[in-house]
């Protein structure tokens, strides 16, 4: 007889005791996750003395003592060896159109096989996944998901792109590097939507076997960085460079959220920087905020911020300016930097008329840069 | 105490515990009111603020004794405490500042918790103190404090709950209780004496109240605060950047205009069930779009339920005019009321009814997810009808603590319901009907196409995307889950499985505390404290037998059952006629009234004080039997009134006799309101957050009638040693 039944059966305590009963709480738990993390070797990473390695992934350098994880939660040192622990280990896996990511000038119309692991790099106030982002890998409902996987599942649901997205892909660079290479010889594209806190080394070699990336750039000034994202803004300018000048297609997602990165100036700054460093036809993409997270309570973006951010974007000469999250605004549609000629036509995620001819403008035969499919 | 020492007391000698009485409760209607708009109120906000107001109490008046007392000290101390109190509410509304938080940014569960310490302390240590030091003033007769004091809170609450609160701001409420202070003050201390310090106490509050609105503007910077106002439900302020206009609630986003997409989904993956619906019933959330997404289907007529008019003049005086005009039509009819009375009264029946509220992060909103509250739905739904209602999720993932939540409102809803369909996303919307749901894509572009609603948002590829099979496989997957606990008005489990949710935004040390004690059952959480408990006792009694500790702790045991009883009681009562203010503050003030009867009725009571309170604690044992009973069959409000007063007269009883006890022996003059106020922040703790959700109403009225019969027990043992002779009162000068 356990404890607990011993006492129920007590008499003197029956009798004081009407409440008791089998206890409720035992089912609460029923979903609880049992721990299957990978144990694959982390690629970029420097071997010290006394079982301490430092991890060169991103810049945050982490400098890890046995048994110690990254600020990522999911790479851990063990013995001086550096394992990543979500490699094969998805715990988020949907289908969305490649304009949700959002991609404007990639493979428009085309759906994604869209995955992710636990963790991430840096710490947004403002985070949409923060269930998974925030959280170590044992924290999540994670299933097996090989490369090999992947790349049959996105077969079986007509996704021609693999899309490594929701949390931050540079966590699980070699779950994602591998897949990629993998999708690339099944004839699948691969694109990926990162914070842009990666080291130059690690990016080239992702640059080599995806074809897009998406930055999400928070802001443009250090500030706000150091307040709302817990991470550094000067190595994503670094690698937006990097990217802008490899052949790999490069969009800039700017989240204008009201009166913490809003302001024309620095919209100017940020556009007068893009068009020096990476060039005009860098499509930029303003998103419209929506109450997340921790600031839950922060009104969403007016729609006039958007309208004068993009304008202040396009008189500073960069020609594919957007504006996300308000479906049916003009903002959304692609238009001939040269002519005007109206090229794409969006609502939402939804594109309603493409007008492009090879990849140019049909009426003034401008060609229009991007991957068009 | 001597008798000729009552005889003398005149009016000077009535006004200082009177008066303390009258600003503790006042002034903890007002900060209770004020911290939960700063701290996102749920019942974790309540509990930890009230614990921390009653700890700071009862130690202030465990201390009070070691504090040096005179006269007009004593009579300072009242003013110093307003000025005190000033500074605190200020403090308050800046702490963001300093804790560096975004306006509406929520704090973590260790922030709010130290956050309520530091605050009470200000606020609580001194009551406790100047209890003790009314005691002096009036040479020890401290069954004669306690009375007055308990008459104070009950004119204290009464006129917040009554004649403030509707009327002014907390602000503004605060203000007045403070210069009645003052009026007041003059009838025990005489004019002349320290003018100045009292003048300038009054000066303080003028610019307290002047600063009201200035105050709330800094807290929103860099926003607009375009309007603030207190309404009996909540804190309101509108924001404007630009065109967007934005409401809030007790600094939580009520609505933001334009915010289509938001309006969207709760309109029209419902109406789209029945677009030619008739009659249509919306409780809560129609201000900010989903009014006039409503008013598109063509035959729609709507009972629009909100329980806050003041909500409603100020959200449509800022709104556009177009928006505004929406409310105009004949086709909208408004009612200004809790949406549960509603439902209980009205004869109406309904094609459709949107339940459109916040969360339920607490037991006020969670009478609207409940097993019984889906019951009362069903019955006023016509044939065919349908049911839905929204709560907030994640589109691409279902954490663990997210699926507690999920999966027992799911299965709630099943046990009313045929058929029970969910849409995934960021928000997931619960759709119940006895008939079919159809969430099939095409089905709802093309009903929108048929009668022309044109959504901005909802349109082909946003429907494929948002019910694409793999969001709704991970859906499903997750809410088939099995799972035994039903949220129910008797167990409201689902606000306990917000609060978890709320608590992994911060750290997951928190949650990981949460998820242990879920996970102890009632063996760890119930049944060992009370084992523990008696057995110290036990072990006391046989090892040292001193009187003392037992005579004190079935006032332990009083304090604690009357607020755990208290919590219980609001939250069933809620439950069954709605959350309606002036009730409730009724309520309050009826169990104030019967503490002051209880102590008034027990001063003339000469009998063996032991046996006295034998047989009020097997009173007390009777009437949570009675409220056991009442939990389950009881309709009607006379009952809970009833109760409320029983149980105040009994908490008046049980302390005036239980200290006559003490002091038979002991001279600390403090030590048994504390004991008291100690019982009542252990229930205040714990139990509304943690015990009521996850082990139900009924079995913590159980456990308290196990508690007292404990405590009846001890006395009965006490009653048949001798009393000792009474010590002397020293007064410490």
């Amino acid at each position: 007889m356990k404890r607990r039944e011993f006492l129920q059966v007590t008499p003197c305590l029956t009798l004081l005791n009407p409440a008791l009963l089998p206890e409720l709480c035992a089912d609460l738990y029923a979903f609880d996750i049992p721990p299957n993390l990978s144990k694959v070797e982390a690629h970029y990473y420097e071997k010290l003395p006394d079982k301490e390695i430092k991890c060169q992934l991103c810049p945050r350098f982490c400098h890890l003592g046995d048994k110690e994880r990254g600020y990522c939660g999911v790479r851990e040192n063990s013995a001086g060896v550096y394992y990543t622990l979500v490699y094969g280990k998805a715990c988020a896996v949907h289908v969305d159109p490649v304009e949700k990511k959002p991609f404007f000038h990639f493979y428009p119309r085309h759906q994604t096989l869209s995955l992710a692991t636990a963790g991430c790099n840096v710490n947004c106030k403002f985070c949409q996944n923060w269930e998974i982002s925030q959280v170590r890998p044992e924290q999540v409902q994670h299933f097996d998901f090989p490369p090999r996987r992947v790349i049959e599942t996105a077969k079986k649901y007509n996704c021609p792109i693999i899309a490594y997205t929701y949390t931050e892909p540079v966590v699980f660079f070699e779950y994602m590097v591998d897949t990629a290479k993998l999708g690339r010889r099944a004839g699948l594209k691969s694109v990926v939507v990162t914070g842009g806190h990666i080291n130059p080394e690690p990016l080239a070699e992702l640059i080599d076997v995806v074809d897009a990336i998406k930055v999400d750039l928070k802001a443009f000034t250090q500030t706000f960085y150091d307040k709302y994202v817990r991470g550094e803004l000067q190595p994503v300018l670094e690698a937006i460079k990097l990217i802008g000048a490899s052949s790999t297609w490069l969009e800039i997602v700017y989240l204008v959220i009201p009166t913490l990165n809003d302001s024309p100036e620095e919209i100017r700054t940020l556009s007068r920087w893009l068009k020096k460093e990476i060039g005009p036809d860098v499509p930029l993409h303003f998103s419209r905020f929506h109450p997340m997270y921790l600031l839950k309570n922060l009104p969403p973006t007016p729609i006039s911020t958007l309208e004068r951010a993009r304008q202040v974007a396009l008189e500073e000469g960069l020609q594919f300016v957007y504006i996300g999250n308000v479906p049916g605004h003009e903002g959304e549609n692609t238009y001939c930097p040269n002519c005007g000629q109206l090229l794409i036509k969006r609502w939402g995620f939804e594109v309603l008329k493409i007008s492009l001819k090879n990849g140019k403008c049909p009426k003034c035969q401008t060609p229009i840069p991007g991957i068009w499919g | 105490m001597p008798d000729t020492h009552s005889r003398n007391l005149g009016l000077r000698n009535f006004f200082p515990p009177f008066l303390l009485g009258f600003l503790s409760l006042s002034i903890q209607v007002i900060f209770l009111r004020e911290f939960s708009a700063y701290f996102q109120g749920n019942e974790l906000t309540f509990g930890f603020c009230l614990g921390a107001w009653l700890l700071w109490v009862g130690i202030g008046s465990l201390l009070g004794p070691r504090l040096k007392y005179q006269t007009k000290r004593f009579f300072r101390a009242y003013f110093l405490y307003l000025g005190g109190t000033v500074g605190v509410f200020i403090l308050l509304r800046l702490s963001r500042f300093i804790l560096s938080l975004h306006p509406g940014e929520p704090a973590s569960l260790f922030t709010l918790f130290l956050a309520s310490l530091v605050y009470c302390f200000f606020l609580g240590f001194p009551l406790g103190v100047l209890f003790v030091w009314n005691v002096y003033y009036l040479e020890g007769q401290l069954e004669k404090v306690y009375l007055r004091e308990a008459l104070g809170s009950f004119v204290g609450g009464t006129v917040v709950y009554f004649f403030t609160l509707p009327y002014l701001s907390n602000w503004q409420s605060l203000t007045l209780i403070g210069l009645l202070t003052c009026v007041v003050s003059f009838t025990f201390w005489p004019l002349r004496d320290q003018l100045w310090l009292r003048l300038g106490v009054v000066a303080l509050l003028a610019f307290f109240t002047l600063g009201d609105f200035p105050v709330e503007k800094l807290y929103w910077a860099p926003f607009t605060l375009v309007a603030s106002q207190d309404s009996l439900y909540g804190k309101l302020g509108v924001i404007a950047s630009e065109e967007q206009i934005t409401m809030y609630s007790n600094h939580t986003l009520f609505f933001s205009f334009p915010d289509r997409e938001n309006a969207e989904e709760i309109i029209h993956f419902t109406l789209s069930q029945r677009p030619e619906a008739r009659h249509i019933l919306l409780i809560g959330g129609g201000l900010g779009g989903p009014v006039t997404e409503i008013l598109k289907y063509p035959f729609s007529q709507v009972d629009y339920v909100e329980i806050d008019p003041e909500l409603i003049e100020l959200g449509l005086h800022y709104l556009p005019p177009e928006e505004r005009q929406s409310f105009n039509s004949p086709r909208i009819n408004l009612k200004f009321t809790d949406g549960r009375a509603f439902l209980r009264k009205t004869t109406n029946r309904y094609d459709v009814i949107i339940v459109n509220l916040p969360d339920p992060i607490n037991a006020q909103l969670n009478r609207f997810y409940t097993l019984e509250f889906f019951q009362l739905i069903k019955k006023r739904l016509l044939p065919g009808g349908v049911f839905s209602f929204r709560v907030s999720s994640s589109e691409n993932y279902i954490s663990t603590e997210r699926q507690l939540l999920l999966t027992s409102l799911y299965h709630t809803l099943q046990q009313v319901f045929a058929t029970v369909r969910v849409v995934p996303g960021g928000s997931n919307i619960y759709l119940a009907s006895e008939t079919t749901i159809n969430l099939k894509p095409t089905y709802l572009s093309e009903t929108f196409q048929t009668y022309k609603i044109a959504p901005r948002f909802l349109t082909k590829s946003y429907l494929n995307s948002r019910l694409n099979p793999l969001r709704l496989e991970m859906l499903s997957r997750a809410l088939e889950a099995k799972t035994s606990r039903f949220n129910t008005d008797l167990t409201p489990i689902c606000y306990f499985f917000t609060a978890l949710l709320w608590s992994k935004q911060f750290s997951h040390y928190e949650t990981s505390v949460f998820s242990f004690l879920a996970r102890q059952g009632n063996w760890w959480l119930l049944d060992f404290p009370l084992i523990l408990l008696f057995s110290t006792l036990l072990l006391l009694w046989f090892f040292s037998r001193k009187r003392v500790y037992f005579s004190l702790f079935p006032l332990i045991c009083m304090g604690f059952t009357s607020i755990v009883t208290e919590i219980v009681l609001i939250i069933s009562f809620q439950a069954k006629f709605g959350y309606l203010y002036h009730a409730i503050a009724l309520l309050f003030s009826t169990f104030m009234l019967g503490l002051y009867l209880g102590a008034l009725v027990s001063q003339r009571i000469s009998r063996n004080f032991s046996t006295h309170l034998f047989l009020l604690l097997a009173a007390l044992i009777i009437i949570l039997r009675v409220i056991l009973w009442i939990l389950h069959h009881s309709s009607s409000v006379l009952f809970y009134y009833g109760a409320f007063l029983v149980l105040g007269y009994l908490g008046g009883d049980i302390f005036i006799t239980a200290t006559r006890l003490y002091l038979q022996t002991q001279t600390h003059m403090g030590l048994s309101y504390a004991f008291d106020l100690l019982g009542s922040f252990a229930g205040a703790l714990g139990v509304s957050s943690l015990i009521i959700p996850l082990f139900g109403l009924n079995r913590v009225i159980n456990y308290l009638i196990i508690l007292n019969s404990g405590a009846l027990i001890l006395l009965f043992w006490l009653g048949r040693t001798r009393p000792i002779q009474r010590a002397k009162f020293r007064k410490n000068i």
